[in-house]
């Protein structure tokens, strides 16, 4: 489990996590939400082990998430792979450090994603980049995968072939997926947990569909009137 | 692939040199261009050249250290670095063996293919190869041969030690978000300042203490007090790595 306690994340005199205590529920897929500058990212960051808190702390499993590298797949949203490299060499590079790694499940999602291991990373499109970074993180079977971002500056096509290929290979209760975005509507129907940051702070965080028979509207409506200024 | 440390050390050090093979390269290009126009094509105005084909593999490899470190966050790496489960050490490890490799590639390349040029098409005709055999076997030219080793492995020493002062001065850089160049190369001064105080500290201590000043003669090198040099260059690039790695570890954030 994902667990925060009073975590604070203090950027110069930016507050981007504001005593954030809350435990994401174990093998479920939960969306994570929020307007720009939220502290969505930073959110995510801190459970990955990329950020070090101000004050309180960030326990996955138990354990400071650094110690949890091996079973954490944390997908950021700019490119993290050398531009030089193919798919195919950074699949080796994976395969080298991963035990979770999943050679069927990497073979199968690159047939599903239209992607070929010879592509050059630095000669595809962005969404194709998208792709590759999400067919990488997705070959593991990892017990927690952190998603930040990932329909960022995707067309609607690719959009859809993502969110496919999270649920293609989800182990429910086994996986813990959290995924930060802005297209709720993207994947309202796929998360089962919401968490709605807002300054810092966790301003919503329930069932979806608790939530929605709670306040008989959709997420996507709930998120807009939670927040005026949000993009839906 | 099983999961071992060494697949892991293989894999970042693969990586590493990915990304210093173009520099690597494009100086063996350049050693083979400006020897192929002079030598070959008579064109004596390319001969500058020389001049950077032979300096080339002493500065070049320093380019690539600074940009080693600079391209894992250009490039969003980082966040690949950071997510693997495994410490700044053999990172930063494998980082200095790439540029050791790139160094010892480049001062091979560049002076092989000159050497190679400069035999062929100027000396080949005018020395017998006999003599040069027995120069080879003398013992003045066995002394060459020694004080060429040495001077190399100086060389090489300085240049990890340069690449490992690279390396932190830019992890120093990274803790704070004002300033960074000026702390950076602020703190590349620093340590090479106390890189060289040690050293020659050190290594004059040492002579003073333990060489045997009068089996000195001249054309001998002194072997003893280089190689302490050499040792020292060397625990001093450990250093450097060790406190590189500790940051990494202890206090890098993105």
């Amino acid at each position: 489990m994902i667990r925060f306690e009073q975590a604070s994340k203090r950027f110069g005199s930016t507050l981007a996590l504001n005593n954030i205590t809350i435990a994401l529920p174990e093998g479920k897929i939960i969306g994570l939400f929020g307007p720009n500058g939220a502290g969505k990212s930073t959110f995510l960051k801190a459970a990955a082990g990329l950020v070090r808190l101000s004050s309180g702390e960030v326990t996955v499993n138990d354990k400071p998430p650094r110690q949890m590298r091996a079973h954490l797949a944390y997908l950021p949203e700019q490119n993290t792979l050398p531009p030089t490299w193919t798919i195919k060499r950074a699949a080796e590079f994976y395969r080298a450090f991963f035990a979770d790694w999943d050679e069927e499940r990497y073979h199968n999602q690159m047939d599903f994603l239209n992607l070929r291991e010879d592509m050059k990373l630095a000669q595809i499109s962005r969404g194709q980049l998208a792709k590759a970074q999400l067919l990488l993180t997705l070959a593991r079977r990892a017990r927690y995968i952190l998603l930040d971002e990932p329909f960022s500056g995707i067309d609607i096509m690719a959009r859809e072939e993502i969110t496919k290929a999270l649920i293609r290979d989800y182990s429910e209760g086994q996986q813990t997926i959290v995924i930060s975005t802005h297209e709720i509507d993207e994947i309202e129907n796929l998360v089962e947990y919401v968490v709605f940051i807002d300054s810092g702070q966790v301003a919503v965080f329930g069932d979806a569909d608790e939530l929605r028979r709670q306040e008989h509207k959709s997420i996507v409506a709930i998120m807009k009137e939670a927040f005026g200024h949000a993009n839906h | 692939m099983p999961i071992t440390k060494g697949n892991m050390f293989k894999q970042l050090l693969k990586k590493e040199w990915d990304m210093v093979k173009a520099e690597t390269y494009f100086v063996l290009a350049a050693a083979l261009t400006v020897n192929l126009a002079v030598a070959v094509f008579n064109i004596e105005q390319v001969a500058p050249l020389y001049a950077f084909v032979l300096m080339a593999p002493f500065l070049v490899p320093l380019y690539s250290a600074v940009q080693l470190f600079r391209r894992e966050w250009s490039e969003g790496s980082i966040y690949l670095l950071l997510s693997l489960p495994i410490n700044g050490g053999p990172i930063f490890l494998t980082k200095l063996l790439a540029i050791l490799l790139e160094f010892i590639v480049q001062v091979a390349g560049s002076f092989g293919i000159t050497f190679l040029f400069v035999y062929l098409f100027q000396v080949a005709d005018k020395v017998d190869p006999r003599w040069a055999l027995n120069f080879v076997f003398s013992e003045r030219g066995y002394l060459i041969i020694q004080a060429t080793v040495i001077s190399w492995l100086i060389l090489l020493g300085g240049m990890a030690l340069l690449a490992s002062a690279l390396f932190l001065s830019q992890s120093l850089g990274r803790l704070v978000s004002k300033y960074r160049g000026l702390v950076t190369f602020i703190s590349f001064l620093a340590l090479l300042w106390l890189a060289g105080k040690t050293t020659i500290v050190s290594t004059a201590n040492y002579v003073f203490n333990f060489a045997d000043f009068s089996s000195f003669s001249p054309p001998k090198w002194p072997v003893a007090s280089t190689s302490f040099f050499i040792l020292m260059e060397t625990l001093i690039t450990a250093a450097y790595i060790t406190a590189t790695a500790y940051i990494y570890n202890t206090k890098l954030e993105l």
